[in-house]
């Protein structure tokens, strides 16, 4: 399978700020308003939940004791 | 309207468009020409309406505007002595290609379109001017409607519209080599072209470029080579900016810059930074959790499996787009805001390298120092490096014994047995501190005890983090709000499972435990009365101190505990920052509070907390201060002073809390900002 659709939109998002914000706000009117046709498939892959969107560095780990304490 | 042509000859010599025509012709013009005023917020021009008449400005403002998805976007002001609605007329077109709206009350002199028409067609140097004009408004307009250059203001386009070059290219050249230098990068005004990596000997095609794009910017912003071939698939129409003109807009127009500095990253190949380890390991319900480490800057990162995905191909050779697809094929997700978000925090954290500006990256603003001089006051460290093999020896001669089941069956005997006898012997103890000398001798005999309990606690940590693994890697001390503290740094252990975690977590109190169990059993078995009071109070100090070190909701054991308990990274942070960026929203509508309940009740929590801290605060500190200088102030003037001291210190506590949710609400701003703005 080609995925030629999805290519298409991956480049015009990392490309167009505005279809960047129109995205953010809302992904499948974003996607039918800039006319790509995906499949069910690929319609499923842009609605699955993504776990990688809460990765994050973690902050330093200081046990500490106050004189006050 | 009123016909002045002798008012109107004047105006019209004074237009520069007119500069070649004879008076003749600014005469026939001016005939033709007149004047009418028009209020503020008027039409004098609309957008795809029928009309060749042509404006010259008077007095006031105007703008030119044109049709945008989301309103009016404007291109250009004009002032007295600008013409406009010329355009029509020079194209030859027959409907106004932009609009044009009063700022002002505004008088005008209209220049009847036929008479126009005529008089360019008569002179041999008005048309090409005309039409040098006409295509500066058409660049304009192009830059400002359909490209990222959009946000630029109308004046920065217009001094970019007039320097751009238009280059036209045929099908099959090259736009740019890889390798060589840059000094002006490109917006597609029409044509597709592909970009090219040749680094590797064979060509391999990166992206295709549209109309509206620009390229080039990277080797513009960063000064080094161009790092990919741009080469055109169709015939191509270019605007070339240099790179001057760029820099020049950059420097007055911030959001430019951020637009730029987002386009080069989208388009970057990141790599990893060396010497980056990566840790993996699977929870209780079988979840994969990777932890990256630099051991080099102590700074840990935590990946899900999907991040450790595009981790592994951070090798320099793969676009976000390569990184995008490789997801979409492999995991079946189609997330370009994600990869984006994933790269930027690995970016911002210095874990991998991508092309950035530092002018536009380490910029702070005023507010952002003003709070970074906040912090210092509130929170400051002396640290001491690369103690780890101090904790490691330390443990194996000693702690080691500690976490064995006879060490811990020992520890609980002494905690609870001592908890006991220090129960037992509350009445005695308290009938012996009734005397002031013995008082005296307690408090005296009590410093040294505290001091000695504290670094056992600390050291207590360190012996925890080497039983489960982790280095301990740096010691100090400081402050932290308005105390002294000791501390040990184990951040390592965000390598290690949630039960090692929690066990380093809760090192220091059980040593405290143990301290204070051994105490009571002085407190019943010493047979000196004052000895016995000391060891029970340092117990009952010992006891109190892991109560207030249980305390979760400033970052102290208690915090960590609850933290790792939950598997809920930067709990704190996280709480925080939801009450700058969540809480408004979960007012408004309750359906977006489902899932943010904890960090909403654990963010009162800890507000309501420090809201008690401050008006102790001011009660407490007030007296104390007021007491410290009683003997060097006059009397009137030590209230005084107390209060002061006491109000400053519960502002600084508000502020730094004010600061926490500030950083924390712009750092999840910021990171929405890049999962869906980029």
């Amino acid at each position: 399978m080609s995925h030629d659709a999805v290519a298409e939109l991956v480049e015009r998002y990392l490309n167009d700020e505005a279809f960047r914000m129109a995205f953010a706000r809302d992904p499948d009117a974003a996607v039918n308003a800039a006319g790509f046709e995906l499949d069910g498939d690929e319609l499923a892959a842009l609605h699955a939940s993504v776990s990688a969107r809460d990765d994050q560095p973690l902050k330093p780990r200081v046990s500490k004791y106050s004189f006050g304490s | 309207m009123t016909s002045t042509p002798s008012f109107a000859a004047p105006i019209l010599a004074h237009v520069w468009q007119f500069r070649s025509f004879s008076d003749d012709t600014l005469d026939t013009l001016a005939a033709s020409a007149e004047r009418e005023t028009a209020a503020r917020g008027t039409f004098v021009i609309h957008e795809g309406e029928a009309g060749i008449d042509a404006f010259v400005v008077i007095e006031g403002r105007l703008e030119v505007q044109l049709a945008g998805k989301n309103g009016p976007i404007p291109i250009a002001v004009l002032g007295p002595g600008e013409l406009f609605g010329e355009v029509a007329i020079v194209a030859g077109a027959e409907r106004r290609t932009a609009s044009v709206v009063a700022l002002t009350p505004v008088t005008l002199l209209r220049i009847d379109g036929a008479t126009f028409g005529q008089a360019i067609a008569d002179d041999a140097h008005a048309r090409p001017e005309l039409e040098a004009a006409a295509e500066r408004m058409a660049v304009g307009r192009f830059i400002k409607s359909a490209t990222l250059l959009g946000d630029l203001s109308p004046a920065a386009v217009a001094r970019l519209a007039g320097r751009v070059l238009v280059r036209l290219v045929a099908a099959g050249g090259d736009v740019i080599r890889q390798g060589d230098p840059g000094e002006e990068c490109f917006l597609i005004r029409s044509g597709e072209l592909d970009v090219v990596d040749n680094s590797s000997g064979t060509e391999r095609q990166l992206a295709t470029l549209r109309t509206g794009m620009l390229f080039g910017e990277a080797a513009l912003l960063t000064g080094a080579p161009r790092n990919a071939t741009v080469r055109a698939r169709t015939d191509c129409e270019l605007l070339v900016l240099r790179g001057a003109d760029v820099l020049a807009a950059m420097a007055g127009e911030r959001e430019l810059a951020d637009h730029l500095v987002a386009l080069m990253q989208a388009r970057s190949r990141p790599r990893r930074h060396e010497g980056v380890e990566l840790h993996e390991r699977t929870t209780a319900d079988g979840a994969t959790i990777v932890t990256l480490k630099d051991p080099a800057r102590a700074k840990y990162f935590r990946l899900s499996r999907e991040g450790a995905f595009i981790w592994n191909r951070l090798d320099g050779q793969h676009t976000l787009r390569d990184l995008t697809m490789d997801l979409f094929l492999e995991y079946n997700v189609l997330a370009p805001d994600v990869v984006m978000g994933v790269i930027r925090n690995l970016a911002t954290e210095e874990f991998i390298d991508l092309e950035r500006l530092e002018a536009t990256a380490a910029r702070r603003t005023r507010r952002e120092r003003f709070f970074d001089a906040l912090r210092a006051v509130m929170e400051w460290t002396y640290s001491l490096n690369g103690c780890d093999a101090f904790f490691g020896g330390l443990y194996e001669r000693v702690g080691r014994h500690a976490y064995t089941r006879t060490g811990l069956a020992i520890t609980a005997i002494v905690a609870a047995g001592g908890f006991a006898a220090f129960v037992a012997m509350a009445q005695r103890s308290a009938g012996t501190l009734l005397h002031a000398a013995t008082v005296a001798r307690v408090g005296a005999a009590l410093i040294p005890l505290i001091v000695f309990a504290i670094i056992l606690h600390e050291i207590g940590h360190g012996m925890a983090a080497k039983a489960s693994g982790a280095r301990v890697d740096r010691v100090g001390l400081g402050w932290f709000w308005f105390r002294a503290m000791l501390f040990v740094d184990t951040s390592d252990a965000w390598l290690a499972n949630r039960r090692q975690r929690m066990l380093v977590d809760a090192g220091g109190i059980l040593v405290n435990l143990v301290l204070a169990g051994a105490a009571g059993y002085v407190a019943l078995l010493a047979p000196n009365l004052t000895v016995a009071a000391v060891a029970w109070v340092f117990a009952l100090w010992s006891y109190v101190a892991v109560l207030r070190n249980l305390n979760p909701l400033l970052e102290y054991d208690g915090y960590y505990l609850l933290m790792d308990a939950l598997e809920r990274p930067n709990l704190r942070g996280k709480s925080l920052g939801w009450i700058a960026t969540g809480l408004w929203p979960a007012l408004r509508n309750r359906t977006s509070l489902r899932g943010h309940r904890f960090e909403l009740l654990y963010a009162l929590g800890a507000v309501a907390y420090i809201g008690v801290v401050v008006v102790w605060t001011l009660f407490a500190y007030k007296y104390t201060a007021q007491g410290w200088v009683a003997r060097i102030v006059p009397p009137g003037a030590a209230p005084s002073f107390g209060r002061l001291f006491a109000f400053t210190l519960g502002g600084l506590a508000l502020f730094r809390l004010a600061n926490d949710i500030w950083t924390e609400g712009a750092r999840q701003r910021a990171h929405r900002r890049v999962i869906h703005k980029g």
